[in-house]
């Protein structure tokens, strides 16, 4: 079997997904077209050297519908000889899109490929490509579907995490990423988009708040009260978790991970295609793993998810120098932390989306850019990438420096 | 029969007139006749128009279940659903324009078929009821109407008439858009039908002009994925004690409105055709049609020719006094109220009159009704005003020292033929008529609370009640249109005994440690509106310690051998006295009620169960703590028979749901019994006893049925006791 190369990685600062965020004038393939772009710009490739893109977008309607991938290469120019795929897994979509890569060139049927992902939120709302998983009666009734703040919040409730504890959370997320933003930890990976002549590049994620503290999080209110006293989404969560009288709402705008615009791209290719186009491998990837758990809790995946890719990977929890997993709701990193007994310092060590936002499909691709820069900055070896996923999913992937 | 008159400009009316039938209703000799009618009437280019309404009082009240009965297969199911759909298709596709003349109540099938009409009027009046009810037996609309429904209405409108399956007015209708235009008469329904025909010589269904819905609500824009997964959860928190009726409604409304309305009927009919199979639809078709009607006719031939109650007393004007002193009035009863004094009496008439302003403002009541029913009304001091009265009801408190003077110090006083009932839910008659002259005309008349919106209504026959005061009784709750269980005298009777398990099987638990918001999810998971706690806490501590006390006193024991009314006395006593705890009346129960915010439960409750909030350690015993709170009060039930508190199976299962909200879908507590075979739950029993103890022991009757080879207490009247009505 070959090993798996990355070579590089690429991502677009996070823009605020707002119609005042920077990014919101862009459209979602020309977001798309950039990473492609500047990717094989830094690693002077011909576009014709790429045999296929595979792009995470999770919501693939109006203008991310009809496979923006294919869309997003035409775009960027590329020869028309590369072919594009677009792949929803939901959250993980980004790294979905790197584990399919990964699978594909270690059995050595595709020798070089782009994987990442691109999702405007500003301009396509979450949630509006529908879905039976949530809209079916049949099936919403089956699964016992809630929305997964309520997931989160449940998760909170169950291992009694108060307000404090995923407020904290967030402040330090906060103060991590503005900490590598002045450290210029990032600037390896963020190729900046202008979005019109009279702006400036994006240069950074924007919404990352150095000045948040536990006071300014404390004004928020909870996001998801309504949905789950009203909507009846708390009664369904507490038919599978009985043993809660009430489920008290913790999550707020500052405690979850913020909508966001970008894209992100990662170049995974063999050994053969290194030695053609004399690319330096700085990583490979070394295992990944999918699982799928109860679904109305939702979104505590990832535990599950590292333990499997650990065990294929013939790796311990010990053996992981930095974990990078999506903080989609503070309660998913506490509960992470808590089943893994994974120590602080490992985790999120620049920020995580809570503080540097979660454009859903380009995110698992942007999480992996990240840790292999931290891994290389810090001069370690092992990180593993994880996330929750809609339905109950979790997916994992460890990669590891290549240092020769 | 559906009889055909043609007008002289060639408009055709149909008059639905099931001449030997209690009431228009739609079977299959109906379907025939109307598919013949309507092959011939759309066949003749003549005809300018038709126009469907009723000969008799009710326009068409739904299908006759009847029908069904001869079909076991879901697709013979199918079919009958489809051949009305088709028949109804054919008319509203013909091209002419067909009227709904609504001159009396139009429910189930009567209304779906009106639904396919071009045009709906209705004759304007309280008495007329307009609904989709089968919801609330077990069944769903299998003629297009839910699909029509959402077509004309939207779904938003939709779904509330649909879910619960109340009736409305043809007021309330016209608002929504359900009626088109309201008569006054019948003749001037039928002259606006005309008018209709005449001025809309060619006509097209919405839904056949667009095929695909152009609704905000549809699951075809983002609006429309929200509402539907909202929809979802709410009917999965709110309806299930319905069974999955709801759910296939909720489900048909979705799948229907992505198709045109062909192949949305389609989509009706299959859900209809599984829903009809469904154990809990048969189940609750039994109980909450069949059994509903045979409770209220029961004795019809006698309470027919007994005497009406024209005047009554009612001694206490707290909530159940006014109760029922508002729904009599409103029948034009006079009604005289008494209390301690004139001034409390007079109290009391003026919050009747304020909570007949709030049924103003709903609609259920006619603003100009109001000041007919408070005349009936008339505060009285003295027992001496009650010298007239056919029927004095006791609702004073529940005391029996109280009640027993009440009574004595009555007796002395009124007309000889008067009849004394007591609205008690608990205490035995006789006992409250120990040392009364004429016991022979005091009954037990036990309402419940909400007066006007309970429909149940439990007549005690006291061993010495007279037949004489029963069949009046009886007469003068089904005049108040309420339904009624007959039962034998004994502590809490029927409801009272077997509810009262519920909550004490649950204090039980919780004193062994099982953490109280498990107890409640418990209750509540098996369908019952509220947790056993909660209940606890409505029906007051003080309630639950004196019953307890008198059964103590009834039976002569100093301790109770019964565990869970051993621990209940202990609690409820620790609770009272303690914790000045005394259930939802003083705000502090179970549960604490702040005046802000919903009820939680009480640090004190849990302490009682000595666990933490959130404990996850007990998650293991859910389903055993379902199976405590749920065969116990199977046991109770069992025992009421064997003891003949009870002596027909479908006044059980009636009562059950509701008296204290039986989940619907089992049919009830007696269908619930048999719900897995007999055989089944002496096995269920007898492994819930050796881990639960000997209240769980099987009653004597089980055992009987089972070597009797009965499969239900409804087939075995040989074994009940004798009835309580001599008919």
């Amino acid at each position: 079997m070959e090993d798996i190369f990355i070579f590089d990685a690429v991502r677009t600062p996070r823009g605020k997904g707002k119609p005042e965020g920077h990014h919101h004038i862009i459209r979602p393939v020309q977001l798309g077209a950039h990473v492609l772009k500047e990717i094989i710009k830094r690693q002077n490739l011909p576009s014709s050297a790429i045999e296929d893109i595979i792009f995470g977008c999770v919501t693939q309607i109006g203008e991310q519908g009809g496979c923006i991938a294919k869309a997003a290469a035409l775009e960027a120019e590329f020869s028309h000889s590369v072919s594009g795929v677009t792949v929803n897994r939901f959250c993980a979509s980004g790294l979905e899109a790197i584990n399919i890569a990964a699978a594909r060139i270690k059995c050595a049927q595709d020798d070089l490929i782009i994987a990442g992902g691109v999702e405007s939120m500003s301009r396509t709302a979450m949630g509006s490509d529908g879905g039976a998983l949530m809209m079916d009666p049949t099936t919403a009734h089956l699964s016992n579907y809630i929305p997964q703040g309520v997931s989160a919040d449940l998760i909170a409730n169950l291992n009694r995490y108060g307000r404090r504890d995923l407020d904290q959370w967030a402040v330090r997320s906060h103060q991590k990423a503005a900490a590598a933003q002045d450290g210029g930890f990032f600037k390896k990976s963020i190729v900046p988009v202008k979005s019109s002549l009279d702006q400036s590049y994006l240069a950074y994620d924007e919404m990352v708040r150095s000045s948040t503290n536990m006071e300014s999080l404390a004004k928020l209110k909870p996001s998801f009260a309504r949905f789950g006293q009203e909507f009846g989404f708390n009664q369904r969560a507490i038919s599978k978790y009985p043993q809660l009288e009430m489920i008290e709402h913790f999550h707020h705008p500052g405690n979850s991970s913020s909508l966001v615009d970008g894209s992100s791209a990662v170049l995974l290719g063999n050994q053969e295609v290194a030695k053609k186009y004399g690319l330096k491998p700085r990583a490979k990837i070394r295992a990944w793993a999918n699982v799928s758990t109860e679904p109305t809790i939702m979104l505590t995946g990832p535990a599950p998810a590292t333990r499997k890719v650990l065990e294929r990977a013939d790796l311990s929890i010990e053996d992981i120098d930095l974990f990078e997993i999506n903080e989609a709701f503070a309660s998913v990193v506490l509960k992470f932390m808590d089943e893994l007994q994974i120590p602080e310092d490992k985790v999120n060590v620049n920020g995580g989306a809570i503080a540097l936002g979660h454009p859903l499909g380009a995110t698992g691709a942007m999480l992996l850019g990240t840790a292999l820069d931290e891994l290389e900055r810090r001069d370690k070896r092992l990180a593993l990438i994880t996330l929750c996923i809609g339905g109950g999913m979790g997916i994992a992937t460890i990669i590891e420096r290549v240092t020769t | 029969m559906i009889n055909i008159q043609k007008t002289e400009n060639n408009i055709l009316t149909l008059s639905v007139d099931s001449k030997d039938a209690s009431a228009n209703l739609i079977d299959e000799s109906f379907l025939t006749h109307f598919e013949t009618l309507v092959e011939e009437i759309t066949r003749d280019e003549g005809t300018l128009g038709v126009i469907i309404t009723s000969s008799r009082k009710e326009f068409l009240l739904g299908a006759d279940l009847e029908m069904f009965k001869s079909k076991s297969s879901p697709s013979e199911i199918y079919q009958l659903s489809r051949k009305l759909q088709k028949v109804l298709r054919k008319l509203e596709t013909w091209g002419k324009p067909v009227v709904a003349a609504i001159n009396g109540s139009a429910l189930g099938g009567g209304l779906e078929l009106a639904l396919s009409c071009h045009h709906r009027i209705a004759v304007n009046h309280k008495s007329i009821r307009l609904g989709l009810p089968e919801v609330k037996i077990g069944l769903m609309p299998g003629g297009g109407g839910t699909q029509r429904l959402i077509r004309l209405i939207g779904i938003e409108k939709s779904l509330p008439l649909l879910l619960n399956g109340n009736h409305i007015s043809p007021l309330k209708a016209k608002e929504i858009g359900i009626i088109d235009a309201l008569a006054d008469n019948k003749e001037e329904l039928l002259e606006k039908a005309k008018a209709f025909i005449e001025q809309n010589p060619e006509v097209r269904q919405k839904w056949d002009k667009s095929l695909l819905m152009l609704d905000p609500h549809a699951p075809n824009s983002p609006k429309g994925y929200q509402f539907f997964s909202i929809a979802s959860a709410m009917v999965d928190r709110d309806y299930l004690s319905f069974g999955t009726g709801p759910q296939k409604i909720l489900s048909s409304v979705y799948e229907g409105s992505l198709v045109p309305i062909e192949q949305a009927c389609q989509i009706e009919a299959n859900y209809f055709a599984e829903l009809f199979q469904e154990k809990s639809s048969q189940a609750m078709m039994q109980t909450l049609f069949y059994g509903v009607q045979k409770c209220k006719k029961k004795g019809d031939k006698l309470t027919d020719q007994a005497q009406s109650i024209k005047t009554i007393g009612i001694i206490g004007a707290g909530i159940m006094g006014r109760g029922i002193a508002q729904i009599a009035a409103q029948l034009g009863i006079d009604v005289l109220l008494k209390d301690q004094d004139l001034t409390t009496a007079e109290m009391g008439r003026n919050t009747i009159s304020k909570s007949l302003d709030k049924d103003i403002s709903r609609q259920r009541i006619e603003p100009s009704a109001k000041k007919d029913i408070i005349e009936k009304i008339k505060s009285v001091d003295k027992f001496e005003d009650f010298l007239g009265c056919d029927l004095i009801i006791e609702a004073a408190p529940e005391n029996l020292a109280l009640k027993k003077s009440l009574f004595k110090e009555l007796e002395e006083v009124i007309a000889p033929d008067t009849i004394l009932a007591t609205n008690t839910s608990s205490l035995p008659l006789s006992i409250t008529t120990e040392g009364m002259k004429n016991p022979e005309r005091v009954i037990g008349l036990h309402f419940f609370s909400p007066v006007p919106r309970m429909s149940l209504v439990e007549i005690i026959k006291a061993k010495k009640t007279n037949q004489k005061t029963l069949i009046r009784s009886l007469k003068f709750i089904k005049d108040l249109g309420k339904v009624p269980i007959i039962v034998r005298d004994g502590l809490g009777f029927f409801t009272t005994r077997v509810f009262m398990k519920y909550i004490t099987e649950a204090i039980l638990a919780l004193t062994e440690g099982c953490s109280p918001a498990l107890i409640e999810n418990a209750g509540r998971s098996l369908g019952f509106p509220m947790g056993p706690l909660e209940v606890g806490d409505e029906v007051s501590l003080n309630l639950i310690k004196n019953l307890l006390e008198e059964k103590a006193r009834l039976e002569k024991v100093d301790a109770f051998s019964d565990l869970s009314e051993k621990k209940t006395q202990e609690v409820v006593t620790r609770f009272i006295t303690k914790f000045e705890r005394l259930g939802k009346k003083n705000r502090k129960g179970f549960y604490d009620y702040p005046t802000e915010g919903p009820k939680r439960i009480s640090r004190q409750t849990y302490q009682e169960a000595e666990v933490t909030i959130n404990n996850p350690s007990d998650v293991g015993t859910f389903e055993c703590l379902k199976d405590r709170l749920f065969y116990i009060q199977i046991i109770e039930t069992m025992k009421c028979y064997e003891e003949g508190i009870l002596n027909t199976a479908h006044e059980g299962d009636v009562a059950s749901i509701m008296g204290w909200g039986f989940p619907s879908h089992t049919g009830g507590v007696v269908s619930a019994c048999h719900r897995e075979g007999n055989q089944a739950l002496l096995d269920k029993l007898s492994t819930l006893q050796e881990k639960w103890g000997d209240r769980f022991s099987a009653p004597k009757i089980l055992k009987t049925l089972i070597n009797k080879n009965y499969d239900s207490l409804h087939e075995a009247r040989e074994i009940l006791s004798s009835p309580l009505l001599e008919e």
